[in-house]
């Protein structure tokens, strides 16, 4: 910089003098008009624009309802049914993701459409509040592109959370239009409720030929190793209930049943473990008499005596996560964020994330023909390990099932590992707690 | 003229501010602003009424659930075995855990009918269960079932294939459709399709297979094995090429393959394009064309050069000077050379799409290899080159856990199978992930001990934890009844004046009763006295009234004071998973006579510390009893002084460390007066005086002398019979010796820690 200023000034003079006093004058002013005129087309375009234009062009201020109808004509193609034998191998396009330094997988969302049928009725709601947050946190995150052409997984914004709220065909006629559709290839659906009466199956009743499934509620019948992700059931509470994280160690209870709608059999046997244990196990029921305006969601009961839920999780030491007409169950979420050990009984079911989740470390096991011994069982469990198990629950609770983002990123990072495997996050990230 | 450039100025001035003013916009997106250019990509969008979305499900729906009152829990579990047929088994619906409930895992196999010899691999796998904890001779009792039919080889064309499986299977009363029975396997298949079929029925079998293809696979029911070689020793194992403590260098060869170049038929997708990645300086990659009768008929233009070049290069020496090997797959998908780069350290890169890798229920192979995708070879160079040194030093470090701990012999292999199927059982006494896949490795960790990882020595330092503070001082005592001896009294006062002993176990191994507990001394602890079998091998038996981590094994002649015991349980809970102890003794190779030597003499080495006086593990207890088979053990109960030598061989096999010897008080001559009596038997104690170190050869002459000579011969045969069993020689030498920092230092003292040491 020394050097570059004296420079100028031995060669500033020379230039100046040679010409009048009057063009300088001239020329000086043109000059500061000029400097002027920058500043001033800097101040203009730069900083009241910058305001004006975030809200002008990346979002758009619209209403859900605002968006482009679709029809589906009665005879447009349906996909077909899952197939059990595919594997990323096989059945994934591995060279639509590409080799690049940051091992990271692009993943294109479609936009959002309303699907109607040849009489204009809808298909499905447009969109729920959950699948939307979903599609929020993937679009923030950096596996997002908005390149089609360029992406490696594709996310259709249909929303199939839950397969009670959609008509099946139609649902899969409007997967099978989408434009990069090419039977369902790379194409990442999200599901939580499978399945509907009266059989209830595990897997996602629409048929979506190879697409990949993020499931909850998989047995291993229909979890396809290896492709499909098993997901948890987001339960609403998680984002609405705050509970503070309570310290490990012994609690009021020690088995605590909190489901409202236990197979009868189950029951049976729950109110048998009580009977012989007394005091320490409790099995909650939905409330008989609660006074109106009194969500019935929030509250249990057993006998006369009412308890604030999901509060009273922290209560207890074991929690009972016991299937019902589905594997997966929303309660788990909301055992795991109440610091409670869950005691899992549904035999056959594929643990959220199990691919890469040691749930031996925060969960106990137990198979349903087992219920009768499950108080034994859990007895012989040192206290120290029941102490980590419940550090160790409430802490995949944060990481992995506390909102829909979490989940959403959780099923990115597990394909993305797939793919990129020599690049995998490890057990320890994905199962140590961070250090204090 | 200067009109005119003043005009010209002016022009210019005003179209630079227009384009200012109206063009700014495009400028900024494309020129200024490239950096921003990320916020401008169309993201989802935020809708004004995202807020008032409904809901995915209604908190009730979620809750509620279904109608729980449609099929009950028991018949739907009925109907699975129904719907599900044998090509979908699980453990739910084709294994009978009634079996395994009473008399716990026990594994029963087929014995061997005459005239159906099996090949020598099957033989290994045999005998491996036959020495295995859990086998059972009475099928009453077992829980597993394994068939004496050789079904390792099933590729018809083979020599060893054997024919009407499926009719002698039928004849077996115990086959039961195959309920709880296991079945090996290593070759499915044959030419050209190579499929999973075995030939025969198996039914609700259990298969553990080698090239397990992930669409057979049932998870969570079969176990995919690694394809083993006819070579592959029966126990012991030859130890992976990297040793410990040793850094390897970075290696000459970045990448290499030597094989087979498939010109046709299945495989060779993957194996015909291998040779596109070699580049003659750091990847190597040789394929050659002659296999099978035909290789000429197929042959093309590279066939003639590669050969030349493949015969260039060894196939061992590549192993040792690469980082990475391939591992492609064969006709199967599972290939030899798994393991031979394994047990080389050389990561191997796995190009076998959709092979169920080998326990992958137990092992995350993340940790040891690259899994590639056969379409992908190309990419394989670049992303092996940016694998940062230290994650290649960790993958390296992994292969040889995994090949120690699971690999190395076929014992490893079967029982690892075993353990695998054993875990499932009950899942909550089982293994977690991390214990299967951290040093000593899953086969070394009981779960029925416990699952909590801080009751076990080897996760103290990865885990924070640290040993519990106190110590239980375990006694063994065999000498007269009646009164107690001088030796024993002072044993008890010296312990128990240690801050650090939490109780005092006496195990009385002698046919007369213990004295009443008022003859015993009063002490500060409390003092329990455990009426033994009198069997050797009882001293290692877990017994219940053991409740600290540390276990201070003495014999009741032994001579220690209170500051000995303090000194070295500080070291111990500095080495928790080791033998820490005072009197030591060593094994050398005997070249003369081509065996281990054993000796007590004072040497500079060390491998043995005698557990007449030795701070332990607790879990070392349960290791000895439940871990080690019963024929090990009678081996024990057999010889007179075994047992101590066994245990310090199990820990080295653990550990693969040396036990540490700490300073001990100069040796009092001990009279040799007060030896036992109670010698009324084969499991009678040594002579005390005899434990020391210096005894043996400097013992009295006559029957002292002869008594120490056969003592001397039967230690010397323990040694050999258990580097037998184990299949290598466990025990590490040392020539190390810990002592307080100002042990003997010329300062005061009253400065040090321990002065009593030195007196």
């Amino acid at each position: 910089i020394m050097c570059a200023s004296a420079k100028y000034n031995t060669r500033g003079p020379a230039l100046i003098p040679r010409m009048k006093t009057k063009h300088r004058i001239y020329y000086i002013t043109l000059f500061s008009i000029v400097l002027l005129g920058l500043i001033a087309t800097g101040m203009f375009q730069f900083w009241p624009h910058s305001i004006e234009s975030s809200s002008d062009w990346t979002v758009e201020k619209r209403s859900v309802h605002d968006v482009p109808v679709v029809k589906l004509p009665a005879d447009s193609p349906i996909p077909e049914r899952g197939d059990l034998s595919c594997r990323m191998h096989t059945c994934f396009d591995v060279y639509r993701c590409g080799f690049n330094p940051k091992n990271k997988i692009k993943v294109y969302i479609y936009s959002l459409k309303k699907y109607v049928d040849e009489y204009g009725t809808l298909v499905s709601n447009t969109i729920s509040r959950e699948y939307n947050e979903l599609l929020t946190a993937i679009s923030d995150s950096e596996f997002y592109t908005d390149d089609v052409n360029r992406a490696c997984l594709f996310v259709p914004s249909i929303d199939v959370l839950n397969q009670n709220a959609l008509r099946i065909k139609e649902t899969a006629q409007a997967l099978a239009q989408l434009s990069r559709w090419d039977r369902g290839t790379n194409h990442l659906l999200f599901n939580m409720l499978p399945g509907g009466p009266p059989d209830y199956n595990t897997a996602l009743d629409v048929p979506r030929d190879r697409a990949l499934l993020a499931g909850g509620g998989f047995s291993t019948w229909t979890y396809r190793q290896g492709y499909d992700v098993s997901i948890p059931v987001y339960s609403p509470l998680s984002g609405e209930v705050d509970l503070p994280e309570r310290g490990p160690g012994p609690r009021r209870y020690f088995i605590l049943s909190s489901q409202m709608a236990l197979h009868p059999e189950y029951r049976l046997e729950l109110e048998a473990l009580q009977a012989e244990n007394g005091e320490s196990v409790l099995i909650l029921d939905k409330c008989t008499n609660l006074s109106d305006g009194v969500p019935a969601v929030r509250k249990r009961c057993y006998k006369n005596q009412v308890f604030d839920y999901p509060q009273v999780l922290q209560e207890s030491t074991f929690c009972v996560v016991l299937r019902g007409a589905r594997l997966g169950q929303a309660v788990l979420s909301d055992v795991l964020q109440a610091g409670c050990v869950p005691v899992i009984i549904a035999d056959s079911y594929i643990l959220p994330f199990s691919e890469v989740l040691d749930w031996k470390r925060a969960s106990v096991v137990i198979p349903e023909e087992k219920m009768p011994e499950m108080y034994s069982i859990l007895q012989s469990i040192p206290q120290r390990q029941i102490e980590e198990m419940q550090r160790q629950a409430r802490w995949f609770w944060e990481a992995y099932f506390r909102s829909m983002k979490a989940i959403a990123l959780a099923t990115l990072q597990i394909i993305n590992d797939r793919i990129y495997p020599y690049a995998a996050i490890s057990y320890e990230e994905w199962n140590d707690p961070p250090a204090v | 003229m200067q009109t005119r450039k003043k005009y010209i100025f002016l022009t210019f001035l005003a179209s630079w501010l227009l384009l200012f003013f109206f063009g700014g916009d495009q400028l900024r997106r494309f020129a200024f602003l490239s950096g921003r250019k990320a916020e401008a990509r169309r993201n989802w969008p935020r809708w004004t009424d995202r807020t008032l979305l409904k809901r995915f499900a209604d908190p009730e729906e979620l809750q509620r659930d279904g109608d729980p009152s449609l099929l009950s829990p028991r018949e739907r579990r009925a109907a699975w075995l129904s719907i599900y047929g044998n090509s979908r088994c699980r453990m739910e619906t084709c294994f009978d855990f009634s079996r395994c409930e009473r008399h716990g895992f026990k594994v029963f196999t087929y014995p061997q009918e005459r005239g159906q010899p099996v090949s020598e691999t099957y033989g290994k796998i045999l005998s491996s269960i036959e020495r295995s904890r859990y086998h059972t001779p009475n099928p009453e009792e077992a829980c597993l079932f394994i068939l004496s039919i050789d079904t390792l080889d099933r590729d018809h064309l083979s020599a060893q294939y054997v024919r009407n499986v499926d009719e002698k299977i039928r004849s077996f009363p115990l086959w039961n459709g195959g309920r709880n029975h296991l079945i090996f396997n290593l070759y499915s298949g044959t030419w050209p399709s190579y499929t999973g079929e075995l030939g025969f029925d198996t039914g609700q079998a259990m298969l553990a297979k080698a090239s397990f293809d992930t669409q057979s696979f049932r998870p969570g029911f079969d176990v995919s094995i690694p394809l083993f070689s006819k070579e592959h020793p029966q126990r012991g194992g030859d130890r992976g090429w990297l040793y410990q403590g040793s850094v390897p260098p970075k290696k000459k060869y970045l990448l290499v393959f030597k094989g087979k170049r498939y010109l046709t038929g299945i495989g060779s997708g993957t194996r015909n394009a291998l040779h596109h990645i070699h580049n003659g300086k750091d990847i190597i990659s040789l394929t050659t064309c002659k296999h099978g009768k035909d290789w000429e008929k197929h042959k093309d233009t590279r066939c003639d050069k590669d050969n030349v070049d493949y015969e260039r290069f060894d196939y061992r020496e590549l192993l040792h000077n690469s980082t990475f090997c391939i591992v492609p797959r064969g006709r199967r998908l599972g290939s030899f050379r798994f393991l031979e780069a394994l047990q080389a350290a050389c990561i191997p890169v796995l190009l076998s799409d959709g092979w169920e890798l080998p326990f992958a229920e137990a092992i995350d192979w993340g940790k040891a290899a690259v899994v590639g995708s056969e379409r992908l070879l190309l990419q394989i160079p670049s992303a092996v080159r940016c694998i940062h040194p230290e994650r290649v030093l960790a993958f390296q470090q992994q292969t040889q856990f995994l090949w120690d701990a699971y690999f190395s012999s076929v014992d490893k292999i079967v029982h690892t199978t075993l353990e695998i199927i054993k875990d499932r059982l009950s899942p909550h006494r089982s293994r977690s992930r991390f214990l299967w896949n951290a040093l000593p490795g899953g086969l070394l960790v009981l779960p029925d001990f416990s699952t909590h990882l801080g009751d076990f020595p080897f996760y103290y330092l990865q885990h924070g934890y640290s040993p519990s503070k106190k110590f239980t001082a375990f006694i063994r005592a065999v000498s007269q009844a009646g009164s107690l001896s001088q030796p024993i009294l002072r044993l008890i006062q010296a312990v128990s004046a240690s801050q650090y002993c939490a109780q005092i176990v006496v195990l009385w191994s002698c046919e007369k009763p213990p004295p009443p507990s008022g003859k015993w001394p009063q002490s500060a602890v409390p003092l329990t006295i455990i009426q033994g079998r009198r069997k050797l091998s009882d001293r290692f038996f877990p017994f219940e009234a053991i409740q600290t981590d540390a276990v201070l094994s003495l014999d009741e002649d032994t001579s220690l004071s209170t500051s000995e015991v303090d000194f070295a349980f500080s070291v111990w809970r500095s080495f928790p998973e080791r033998i820490v102890g005072f009197p030591t003794q060593s094994h050398f190779w005997d070249a003369e006579q081509g065996r281990w030597g054993y000796t007590s003499k004072w040497t500079n080495e060390l491998s043995i510390v005698l557990t007449a006086a030795a701070f332990y593990h607790r879990y070392y207890h349960s290791l000895f009893t439940e871990y080690l088979p019963a024929g090990l053990r009678e081996l024990v109960d057999g010889l007179a002084a075994c047992e101590d030598i066994l245990m310090n061989v199990l820990v080295a096999a653990v550990t693969k460390l040396p036990p540490i010897k700490v300073t001990q008080r100069k040796q009092h001559k001990e009279g040799m007066a007060q030896q036992a009596e109670c010698r009324d038997g084969a499991a009678g104690t040594p002579p005390a005086g005899q434990r020391s170190p210096s005894a043996p050869l400097s013992a009295p002459a006559g029957l002292q002398g002869t008594a120490g000579s056969r003592r001397l011969s039967q230690r010397q045969d323990c040694l050999d019979q258990l580097a037998l069993w184990f299949g290598y020689m466990p025990l590490v030498s040392s020539q190390l010796r810990l002592d307080p920092v100002l042990f003997k230092d010329q300062v005061s003292i009253l400065r040090k820690k321990y002065p009593s040491l030195e007196k």
